[in-house]
Formats: structure tokens, sequence, C-alpha cells
């Protein structure tokens, strides 16, 4: 089997971009693998440990996060790495734009995958667009899959069941397992091995979205009825203000 | 500006895919034209809802239509948005609402906004924020002329009756996907946007009667501590903290709760939460972004003749 990983650094730490005089700052010092895609790695591994194969990863992060979030996946099983330089994945603005030079880098290097897990992106189209371009089955948001194919989908109040079918995108979330840790001498291995750069014509400017961080905290407001009748009737115009009551 | 379409679903046997607060919220949003679309399996027993949306509605119907079935409703909406020169298409801010949102842009080759906050005109477009994951940072996004976003908001319904079309749905794909419920798949309150909850500080069963009133008026759902469960003043389902359902809409009102640990591991991810409670040092309102220090019932009693 011919598997593909796209992996992310997990946007967990609430300091990664900071601001001070509207000038965002950007710190990657705190970006690892994200859990999911440590799952989608085991998953990957899983698969061909049964149907053998080869295990590539892509990462579209930027600088020192790319390369440590690759060395992670090679620590864990991948068997070669690939940064991409050019744009921003999590910007949807560009979203298509990059997974449409992608799609043509694989061509043109004459790579065809069986399956292509790309972790948690129900915050994105990314890979519904690989899917849909590729011909390839697509089934997202995966909170349970076996290496029958077995798929289980969570909804807000329930779960769809079914089967997979190959080629396939899939996209999923940490519960499909729980990852493995990867020993010393893999770890050791991976830090010296191979990252391939690939990079892409830069995107328009103007199709870029610009980052802000909120530095304001929203107002608290408690009123006092027994010194303001009119309490009732100011908390209802705040709220209609600002968009918490219709 | 482009006209605006909102995509529901709605199917008899699988109580989700749609959401009664940001259809009834989505008219304070968009000035634009705005359109609903529904696919359901039961369009007569819907209809009325619709009527009542503020928004000209088209429904779908198939007695044969399932939620699982994706593909004949994207290759519906293909069909009828491929060949538009601007438009923008609106799902849930749900799981089911951002994999239909993903897979449609994909097959219009438009961009897709997941999750989307803080709606706005800007240079006769519009502009959205998303979150970058659970960072301080957002994007800030000006919508192309076509564009696909997810989006929950709040409202209520309306007086007036707007059109609602019904139309056949072909179903080309049949569907083997299986749907299983879960356990609290019956609970409303489990899975409401807004939320009005009464506490021991309302003194008695009679006094949620009007808690009931200001629910209905907010299009939200009632919900209850456990000491007022235990009197048995509200069914037991309706008990919110550590010994029921955790819960997290968008908006929360607490009213006559003094917010005990136990309730408000229930809550505290809440969205907005907004207290009435008599006691000033009550708990409650450190988990308050509005409130009111006063008698609840007496605050409720306001709410329901200004609302």
């Amino acid at each position: 089997m011919k598997i593909a990983v796209i992996i992310k650094a997990g946007l967990e730490h609430l300091q990664t971009y900071t601001s001070y005089k509207n000038k965002v700052t950007y710190h990657p010092e705190n970006l690892f693998l994200s859990t999911e895609d440590k799952s989608a790695l085991e998953y990957a591994l899983q698969l061909i440990e049964v149907k053998g194969g080869l295990i590539d990863a892509y990462s579209f992060e930027q600088g020192e996060v790319a390369d440590r979030i690759l060395h992670e996946a090679m620590a864990l099983g991948a068997n070669t790495a690939t940064k991409i330089v050019t744009g921003d994945l999590k910007d949807p603005m560009q979203q298509n734009y990059l997974v449409k030079k992608l799609i043509q880098y694989l061509k043109n290097e004459g790579k065809k995958y069986d399956l292509i897990i790309t972790g948690y992106s129900s915050f994105s189209q990314f890979a519904a667009i690989i899917a849909d371009k590729l011909k390839m089955n697509y089934y997202d948001q995966l909170t349970n899959i076996d290496v029958n194919f077995n798929y289980e989908m969570k909804l807000e109040k329930g779960i769809l069941k079914g089967q997979c079918e190959l080629p396939m995108v899939i996209t999923n979330l940490s519960s499909i397992n729980t990852p493995r840790l990867a020993n010393f001498s893999a770890v050791k291995k991976a830090i010296n091995s191979k990252i391939t750069e690939v990079s892409f014509k830069k995107l328009n400017k103007q199709k870029v979205s610009q980052i802000k961080v909120e530095t304001e905290k929203s107002e608290k407001m408690i009123f006092n009825l027994d010194n303001d009748p009119d309490a009732t009737s100011k908390l209802i115009t705040l709220l209609e203000r600002n968009g918490i009551m219709r | 500006m482009a006209p605006t379409y909102y995509i529901q679903l709605e199917d008899k046997n699988i109580p989700e895919g749609n959401d009664s607060n940001t259809l009834f919220g989505l008219k304070y949003n968009f000035k634009s034209n705005k359109n609903v679309l529904v696919f359901s399996n039961h369009a007569s027993e819907i209809k009325e809802k619709y009527e009542h949306s503020g928004m000209p509605t088209t429904i779908y119907n198939s007695e044969n239509y399932s939620i699982a079935n994706f593909a004949s409703v994207l290759k519906t909406l293909k069909e009828k948005f491929a060949f538009k020169e601007s438009y923008l298409i609106i799902f849930d801010s749900s799981n089911i609402g951002n994999s239909l949102g993903a897979r449609l842009a994909a097959m219009l080759d438009t961009s897709f906004v997941a999750n989307a906050e803080n709606i706005q005109e800007c240079d006769n477009n519009i502009c959205v924020d998303k979150k970058i994951g659970k960072t301080e940072g957002s994007y800030k996004i000006s919508l192309e002329s076509k564009a696909i976003i997810s989006t929950a908001c709040n409202g209520t319904l309306e007086d007036e009756k707007n059109d609602v079309k019904i139309i056949n749905l072909t179903l080309n794909y049949k569907s083997n996907i299986k749907y299983i419920s879960e356990k609290n798949s019956n609970n409303d309150l489990a899975y409401a946007k807004v939320v009005v909850a009464g506490g021991k500080g309302l003194n008695s069963a009679e006094n949620f009667k009007p808690l009931q009133i200001l629910a209905t008026k907010l299009n939200a759902s009632l919900g209850a501590t456990k000491a007022v469960t235990d009197q048995g003043w509200v069914d037991e389902s309706k008990m919110i903290g550590i010994s029921n359902l955790k819960i997290a809409p968008q908006v929360y009102y607490a009213f006559g709760i003094s917010g005990a640990v136990q309730h408000t591991i229930g809550m505290n991810k809440s969205r907005y939460v907004i207290a009435v409670n008599t006691d000033a040092s009550a708990p409650i309102f450190k988990l308050a972004d509005y409130g009111i220090i006063g008698d609840a019932n007496l605050v409720i009693k306001q709410l329901n003749n200004l609302l």
C-alpha cells in the first residue's frame, strides 16, 4: 500500500500568536506534531504491518516547525518526509491554491497513493479538494476506523457507520487509536534523516488573509436591580448590541 | 452583495442537520437577498417552521431521503450553483455542516471557511473571522463573490409568513451508511445553542412556568440545577451538572443559580453566561459575562414583558 500522511502542528498553545502595538508575532517554539496526526500515522503503520507498503509524510508548516514535526513523523515510522515551503495551509483563502499545487507536484513526481490521511481537518477543505481532484473516495472526521476499513463518523447526536473503499482520503480524530511512542534509536535516526524541500510559486498577496490577535478582553457588565430599576432593559440592549440576544 | 443560501437537512428519522437558532438568526447578519434550501423527507410537517424563518424557502423533498445521503444533496447543490456568478452558501457550524461545506467547495472550486465568526460587511463585501486552532489568533477573511461558510448565530421566529416552495428531490445515489443515535439524542437540552436554566433561587415549581415562557421567546431549552430536579420541580432529564448533562451552549442564562461547582462543571464551557441572583458574591458571577444582582423571578417577569 502507498500511504501519504499530511501532518500539521497541534495549535493548542494560546500564545502561538501574540500582539503588541497591532503587530502580530508568531511563536513556533511550542508547536509539535498534533495528536490527530500521531493517530493518523499510527493507523498508517497498522495498515502496512498487515498489508505491507510505505508511508510518505508531507507538511505545509514553515521553518523549524516543519522540520520538528517531520522528524517526529519519521521517528514514529514514516519512510520519507517532504516539506512544502510555500504559503499557509491553515488560511482558508490559500488552501485551494496550495492543494492544487500539491496535486500537480504529486502527478509530476508520478506519486499515486491508495490512501491519503490528513489528521483533523474539519476546520478546512483541503482534504476534500484532494479527494475531488484525484477522484478518490472521501471520509471525514472519523472517530473510529479499523484495518478492514470499517469506520465511524461522529455527528452531534449520533454516529454514522459504514465501510470505506480504496483509493480514499480520510480525516480523523485522535480517538481512532492510541499512537505508539518512538524508541530512542528511531528518534536518533530520524533527526539525521533527509527532508525533501518543495516550493511553489507564491500566491498573490491580496488573496492571503490577515492574522489578527484579540487583545481586548470582552466587557463584563453586572447591573444591580436595587440601584437601577432599568437594569433589565439595559441588559437586553447590551445583549442585542453584542449579537447575543435577538 | 452576493445572495445568501442557508442549507438545512430535515430527516424525520435523524434529529440533526438543522438549527432553528441559526435559521431565525441569519436575517440579522446579512442584508443581501437571503434564501433557505432544505433537503427533507417530510416537507408537509416542516413547512410551517420555514414559513416563519423570515426568508423564502425551497424544500427539496423525497420520501426516501436520508441525512446520510450526502451525494444526492451535493449533486443537487452543484447543479444549482455551478453557473451562478455570485453566492454565499451557509451551512451549520456542525460536523455534518462542515463536512458538506468542504465537499461542496471542492466540487464548485471555491473557498470554504468553517466555523466563521464575527460576520461583517466590509468594502461592499462580507468579512468573517476564523479562529486559528486554540490560539489567540484569527484570520480576518474577505470572502470572494463565490464562497461557502459554516456559522452559528441566534434568533427568534418571525410573526409574518414567507413563501415556502416544495419541489421533488431526485435521489441519484443510495447510501449504505447506518446512523446510530447516542443515549441523549432525544434530549434537546444536551445539544441546545441557547439554554435558560433555573435554580433553587426561583423558590417554587410554579415559578418555572414564566421561565418556560422566556425559554420559548428566546428559542432556548429549559434546564435546571440538581437541587431543583431533586425537589421534582423540573424533570430529572433537565438536570445540568456533574450528575447528568454537561453542555456547551452559545448562550447560558442562569436564574437563581448560585454556581456551586457541581452545577458549573456542567455548563462552564458555555460561550456567554448571563446570571441573575440576589447574592452579589455568588460564584456564578465569576463565570458570568453579563448579569443582574436582583430577584430572579422579578427579572424573568420583566424579560417576558420586554421581549
